[in-house]
């Protein structure tokens, strides 16, 4: 698997986020479009109104009908765009939310912490979802509303129309200005903010040290004051932001005030300059109603600025996410392929780590550089080391769910291949096990559908595992919920080594086991030597006599410490 | 439900009690900058008519019209609603960002008591989201909330009066009918969002949760197929999790979308009403215009409603957590007395006896003591109490009942600071802190020179390490520092040499080495706290059978 995320743009594929609601997403457009006639005409309608009013002629109820129609219309537009846009939103974020979690389960962003994988799932696919029902849209409604009204102002008064079109260009100029200080803002706010959690979650975890050392009263104060500067941070940050926004008001507020000054004025007969006899009364109350209606689509714009913020920085995390994630075929497809995975047993492998250099981030010390090892088919690798130093994350190299930054894991001599593409070839027992609903016999014959109950009690009782609540027929969830949790990790082993998978990746099998449990376990290991090919992390010195090879790995040192004697990584001899 | 709201709503006024003024201040700027905008549109509509209608009667220039007032009056408005609206949201953002800061703090103090103890249930994770996610919604509870409420309500008010003084009772009638729908529609917002977006958190809680474990389990998944089984489960889930937001969404836009709809109607509706004044002159032209100009414009108040009367379920939420987190009764003091321990290196322990509250015990009438020299070692299977043991021992969490000596004084009678002066305790994890090794060291000593850090060092074995990365100035990120699992121990150790307490207790300090790394570890351990009273949480008999004493906890059944 290829980690180069194939250099996608973000903004392009947030754009691209459009089609998984094409047609809802029209309607919304077509809606949300009738709002700025509807408003023209709404107001035409109350000038004539209140002109006919003014001037004490009748005539009076065709106007007021045809307002009250007007203002039901626009009442059921608005209706009909709140049920599009929340309609876009949860298509858009379903889609989003699906292929994310396609792309997680096929290893895509491995190197994501969880927490952070489903804020992936929930809230970022989300903001893309918001951002195309609101702000995509908002955008070029504002548009073209602008120029709906700009032709309506001109139609009637070429000064209104000039006082809105100076002041229309520079909304624009203040909107880039409220959006690039509002990203800026946000940036800054979200760094912040992130210090403010770290800085929480390290006394939060440190709690017991704190407690320790009687440091209570310290630390409160400590944390008042990182919280202090926080909020003088955030304040001074928003304080931008308020000022933009602030002139952006002003423009919208002065261009009433203009207009309600040179309408009364040409109605005093007052000014000598403009079109003279078209303005009336009437045509002046119009464009006076109208200078309000002019910037409420560009103020709705500016405050969904925020939504777009969000949008931008899901995308930059989804956009590689699903890239990676090789969006090849549509899920269900691949469901016929696994009916026959458990036969697919064939000859131990011979496994070859070909100077493999891994690091989680840039940023960070590399764990291996230039890790090589080779191990003939059916023999057995050791991986040791102090906690900390990589061996859970080298298994998982050599399953093929990371891919390392140089080198490679041959099988055979060959690429190792992909373990979402093909399942069978190997067999893992981990940490954190994941079961299907169902009983502990249902979850072992997952990998071995014809053995027989007393093919499944052997390889139990090789695990430890004789006093389950209620042997094969114990429920469980997918949680391993109804084991407890030494438990459920010695059912995933229990599951590794029933399986006919010719390599076995092992992770600490002999933890929480006693010394008696484990040379029981020991001797199941040595049996599969020769059919299988195994690959043990583990502390235990009593795996020790199983190893063909041993691996020790050790810390990562800091930057520039490259002067130390000793080698990084080296190849002890077998213990034996 | 009202008892429950009537309770939210007495926390939030204590914890924003001491903005008082602030907030008052804000509501007015507020305020004024909703009636600036509102009188700004309904001047410049009296302003217009009354314009035409001077000039009509004029014939021609009507020079007569008092122009200076009207119009610097709509320049007046113009300017300060843009200047009170600035000064708004200063004023409200910094008050609020205050009573947060404030109530961060009190968090974290009400934690750091009660963990361990009747909090050790909840993770960090869980914790810092109380911290940092709640409050951040109670900050919406006043900006996005309460105050755009207040507001509407003062605006609702002011526009009543102007329209009883104006156009009469018929038109305040009409206006007050409008609000109160308003109000019944909010209202119903709010109630049919409760129970949606409780369920809401709900599932994405169980998604999140869901999610981690099978992210967690993936090699698992991928190797053995299960991927399309638990995609075809998840897909359904996504799916209804999809339609509840869309539901929550849509009935939020089409109420703010009635609202508006509704003031726009109120706004023509009121000049319908006048007509009948305007004809026969009660109510003048340009007055009935402004009202119905006053009203429209009245409608950019209603914008915030919908989303902070949808949201009012979930602030209550927020506070119901946040409040039974710190109202959790503090677990009583172990040692709260005045007497001063004074070394004499016998540590005793008499029918010690704990139990989880509504649990069974989990030791019972425990009795050993440990001399100095002679170290104790105390084993058993995870889950039988050892590092409760050892948190009872250093006063983290009270014993039920049982008496713990040491120094000549019983622990129940001891000064709280002076008995945890006695104690040093090295835990599982390294546990670091984001900042300089110097400070993550001084913990232990706040008062230790370099030299004393140095020496701790020296001691523990890592002073050489320590030198090549830069010394104590090195800086240890969020991350923490990249060391090794036995480096790490070494750092623990230098922490605990550096607070030369008499007593030392070790949880499981071996967990996660090689056998080698753990063997020279212990020997350095054997050496620098030979004279010291040493006991030593351990699962692993080999390392059990070097110390010369041995305490075995059982399970409970």
């Amino acid at each position: 698997m290829s980690i180069d995320p194939h250099q996608i743009d973000p903004a392009t594929w947030l754009a691209d986020q459009r089609r998984h609601a094409p047609r809802m997403l029209r309607r919304l457009l077509l809606t949300a479009l009738a709002d700025a006639p509807l408003a023209i005409v709404q107001a035409a309608l109350l000038a004539w109104l209140a002109a006919n009013l003014l001037a004490g002629r009748g005539g009076l109820w065709t106007p007021a009908t045809l307002l009250l129609l007007a203002l039901a219309l626009r009442a059921v537009a608005g209706a009909a765009r709140a049920r599009y846009s929340a309609g876009v939103a949860a298509d858009i974020t379903r889609t989003v939310r699906e292929r994310v979690a396609d792309a997680l389960l096929r290893g895509a962003g491995a190197a994501l912490p969880p927490g952070e994988a489903s804020t992936a799932l929930l809230e970022q696919a989300q903001a893309v979802g918001r951002y195309h029902a609101g702000f995509a849209v908002q955008r070029r409604v504002a548009s073209l509303a602008t120029v709906l009204f700009l032709v309506a102002a001109f139609s009637v008064d070429w000064i209104v129309g000039l006082i809105f079109l100076c002041t229309a260009p520079l909304i624009p100029v203040f909107m880039m200005l409220v959006g690039t200080g509002a990203q800026r803002a946000a940036d800054r706010q979200l760094d912040s903010l992130r210090f403010l959690g770290g800085y929480f979650l390290d006394r939060l975890r440190g709690v017991l040290t704190l407690r320790a050392f009687a440091r209570e009263e310290a630390e409160r104060r400590a944390v008042d004051t990182v919280n202090g500067e926080y909020r003088r941070h955030t304040m001074k940050v928003l304080r931008i932001a308020f000022l933009t926004s602030a002139v952006l008001e002003l423009f919208a507020a002065l261009s009433v005030a203009l207009v309600a000054l040179y309408v009364g004025l040409h109605l005093l007969k007052l000014v000598a300059f403009g079109p003279g006899p078209a303005l009336t009364f009437g045509t002046g109350l119009w464009l006076l109603l109208l200078a309000p209606e002019f910037y409420q689509p560009l103020r709705q714009l500016a405050a969904g600025y925020h939504d777009r913020a969000a949008a931008r920085a899901a995308a930059e995390v989804l956009a590689p996410l699903l890239a990676a994630g090789g969006q090849t075929g549509d899920g269900p497809v691949a469901t016929a392929a696994t009916a026959a995975m458990a036969t697919d047993a064939g000859p131990p492998p011979a496994l070859t780590l070909d100077a493999l250099s891994f690091r989680f981030a840039d940023d960070q010390p590399a764990l291996f550089e230039q890790l090589s090892a080779t191990l003939p088919a059916g023999g057995c690798l050791l991986l040791r080391g102090d906690s900390g130093t990589g061996k859970s994350t080298l298994l998982r190299l050599i399953a093929g769910l990371l891919a390392p930054q140089q080198g490679a894991v041959l099988h055979d001599g060959r690429p190792a291949p992909l373990l979402t593409e093909h399942t069978g070839r190997l067999a893992w027992a981990g940490q954190h096990p994941w079961f299907v609903h169902g009983t502990v016999a249902e979850n072992l014959r997952l990998v071995a559908p014809e053995a027989d109950d007393a093919d499944l009690e052997a390889v139990l009782a090789e695990c430890g595992l004789t006093a389950l609540p209620a042997g094969l027929a114990t429920p469980l969830d997918e949680n391993g919920g109804g084991l407890s949790g030494g438990q459920g990790r010695r059912l995933a082993l229990a599951r590794a080594l029933l399986s006919p998978a010719p390599l076995l990746l092992l992770d600490e099998p002999t933890a929480e086991l006693d010394p008696a449990s484990e040379a029981r376990l020991v001797d199941a290991l040595a049996a599969r030597k020769g059919t299988r090919t195994l690959v043990i992390a583990t502390h235990s010195p009593a795996l020790a006599p199983l190893a063909d090879h041993s691996l020790w790995l050790s810390a990562a040192p800091a930057p520039g410490e490259k002067e130390e004697t000793t080698p990084r990584h080296w190849e002890a001899p077998a213990h034996d | 439900m009202t008892d429950c709201q009537a309770t939210t709503g007495a926390w939030l006024r204590r914890q924003f009690r001491g903005q008082g003024r602030r907030l008052t201040r804000a509501v007015l700027l507020a305020t004024v900058t909703a009636l600036a905008a509102m009188a700004l549109l309904g001047l410049s509509g009296w302003f217009i008519s009354a314009a035409a209608l001077a000039g009509l009667a004029a014939g021609g220039p009507a020079v007569a019209f008092n122009l200076l007032a009207p119009s610097a009056g709509i320049r007046a408005l113009a300017v300060g609603r843009t200047v009170s609206r600035y000064f708004e949201r200063l004023v409200s953002h910094d008050a609020t960002f205050h009573v947060m800061q404030r109530l961060r703090t009190r968090l974290f103090a009400a934690i750091l008591p009660r963990v361990p103890g009747p909090l050790s249930s909840l993770s960090g994770g869980h914790l810092l989201e109380r911290l940092l996610g709640d409050v951040e919604r109670l900050e919406n509870a006043w900006l996005g909330q309460a105050q755009p409420t207040l507001v509407a309500a003062v605006t609702a008010l002011a526009l009543l009066l102007a329209a009883l003084a104006v156009a009469g009772a018929g038109a305040a009638a009409l206006l007050l009918a409008g609000f109160l729908v308003m109000a019944v529609l909010l209202r119903g917002l709010a109630n049919a969002s409760a129970e949606p977006l409780a369920q809401r958190a709900a599932w994405r809680e169980r998604l999140r949760g869901d999610l981690v474990q099978a992210l967690n389990g993936l090699p698992d998944v991928l190797a053995y197929g299960l991927r399309p089984t638990l995609l075809a489960g998840w897909r359904p889930r996504l799916a209804a999790l999809a339609g509840l937001e869309h539901r929550l969404a849509w009935r939020q836009a089409l109420t703010q979308s009635l609202i508006q709809s509704l003031m726009q109607a109120l706004s023509v509706g009121v000049l319908l009403l006048l007509i009948g004044a305007v004809g026969d002159g009660t109510v003048s032209a340009p007055l009935a215009l402004g009202l119905m100009l006053m009203v429209l414009a009245a409608a950019e108040v209603t914008l915030p409603l919908a989303a902070a009367w949808q949201g009012w379920p979930d602030t209550r939420t927020a506070v119901t957590r946040l409040d039974a987190l710190m109202s959790t009764p503090l677990p009583r003091a172990a040692a709260d007395g005045h007497a001063e321990p004074v070394a004499d290196g016998r540590l005793t322990v008499r029918d010690l006896s704990f139990a989880w509250p509504g649990q069974a015990p989990l030791f019972a009438r425990l009795s050993f003591h440990v001399e100095a020299g002679s170290p104790l070692a105390v084993v058993g299977p995870s889950g039988a109490g050892k590092s409760t043991l050892l948190h009872c021992l250093m006063g983290l969490q009270r014993a039920d009942t049982g008496e713990i000596r040491f120094g000549g004084v019983a622990q129940g009678q001891a000064d709280a600071d002076a008995w945890r002066r006695s104690f040093a305790l090295m835990l599982q994890q390294q546990q670091l802190f984001t900042g300089s090794l110097r400070d993550n060291l001084r913990l232990a000593r706040p008062d230790a020179d370099d030299d004393r850090l140095w020496l701790a060092l020296e001691q523990a074995r890592l002073a050489d390490t320590v030198r090549r990365r830069g010394g104590l100035d090195l800086w240890i990120g969020p991350a923490g520092l990249h060391l090794s699992g036995g480096q790490g121990r070494r750092l623990a150790l230098a922490r605990v040499l550096l607070r030369d307490s008499p007593v030392v207790l070790l949880d499981e300090p071996f967990t996660g080495l090689e056998p080698a790394t753990a063997d020279a570890l212990f020997e350095t351990l054997q050496r620098e706290l030979a004279e010291r009273v040493l006991v030593m949480v351990t699962h692993d008999p080999r390392q059990a059978e070097r110390l010369p004493e041995t305490l075995t906890l059982t399970p409970a059944p």
